[in-house]
């Protein structure tokens, strides 16, 4: 927290090296939430670009109730969440959740025997189909080792809602997993 | 949802494995959210973002100073505008005070510069730290 005061206090003087350093620190948690927001390549590094600016132009609001690395994460997601109403893409609750469920672990386009890399990218890929609030959860906790109380403060979810999405995020996910290891045994 | 599905993950969460079909399952998936997504910035990225908000200062520092320029111009029109259709007529009267006392009209010149000076650098300071 010290390194942050004093980190914060050189950029608000104008040190460009300091405001680089903080990017330095910060760039990769930012990235791993747009990454795992947005799905346009293109999009991607403007956005991250887009939330350094405005963590420049916020730093003096920052108070230090939080790390700053939370404060900026904070950032990171209201900008994401704001790309992707702009682009209207669903940001709520998984909608009408059991015909997603049902749709979500359906046996449809399960490919015939995985080895364990293919079968990461495909959880991946099925991380990508989640509504975006689950995708969040997911890589500020796995990801990036956030506890819920954190991950409250940047989304503005209350802790509770924050267990609720990871626990069913892992366990849709869990469930597709099972229909490929089921079909394995069966070859 | 169950609640053997919560232990399930709860067991991950503390490092336990479990060798049922539904502990390999969360295994691959608790391997896999923990990977982190395939998008990486180019090394340049810093340097690209204070270069961007250099521009960004520059352009507007440009637009306050057309801004600036455009305020003055109207003034002047209006004073004209105004001179005219009030049929003003200008009187040397106060500026002629002034000429008794030099010393005074610089010092006034130079304290309202010190203080918006101090404005700007103390009060845009405190403002900019919250």
């Amino acid at each position: 927290m010290t390194d942050d005061r004093a980190l914060v206090s050189q950029v608000l003087s104008g040190d460009r090296k300091a405001f680089k350093q903080l990017i330095k620190q910060h760039e990769r948690l930012v990235s791993h939430m747009v990454g795992r927001l947005i799905n346009h390549q293109e999009d991607r590094e403007e956005l991250c670009q887009d939330v350094f600016l405005k963590v420049y132009e916020k730093l003096g609001e920052f108070n230090f109730q939080s790390k700053l690395s939370t404060w900026v994460a904070t950032i990171a997601y209201r900008q994401g969440v704001n790309h992707l109403r702009k682009k209207k893409i669903e940001i709520s609750d998984i909608p009408e959740e059991e015909s997603f469920t049902a749709h979500f672990v359906s046996d449809e386009n399960l490919e015939e025997k995985l080895e364990d890399k293919e079968m990461n990218a495909l959880i991946l890929k099925l991380v990508d189909q989640l509504p975006a609030q689950y995708k969040i959860v997911l890589t500020l906790f796995h990801v990036d080792q956030m506890n819920y109380q954190e991950i409250e403060t940047v989304t503005g979810m209350p802790e509770g809602t924050v267990k609720s999405y990871l626990f069913r995020a892992r366990h849709l996910l869990k469930e597709k997993v099972k229909k490929y290891l089921g079909k394995e045994e069966w070859i | 949802m169950s609640t053997q599905d919560e232990e399930l993950q709860n067991k991950f969460l503390t490092g336990t494995t479990d060798d049922s079909l539904d502990g390999v399952a969360y295994k691959k998936v608790f391997n896999a959210i923990s990977t982190e997504p395939q998008f990486y910035l180019p090394i340049n990225f810093a340097d690209k973002v204070v270069q961007q908000l250099e521009t960004n200062e520059a352009s507007s520092t440009a637009r306050e100073m057309r801004w600036l320029a455009a305020g003055i111009f109207l003034l002047v029109i209006g004073a004209v505008v105004g001179a005219i259709l009030s049929g003003f007529r200008p009187s040397f009267g106060a500026f002629k005070f002034w000429a008794s006392y030099p010393g005074l009209l610089v010092f006034g010149l130079i304290f309202l510069l010190f203080i918006q000076w101090l404005d700007k650098k103390i009060l845009g300071k405190s403002l900019k730290l919250g």
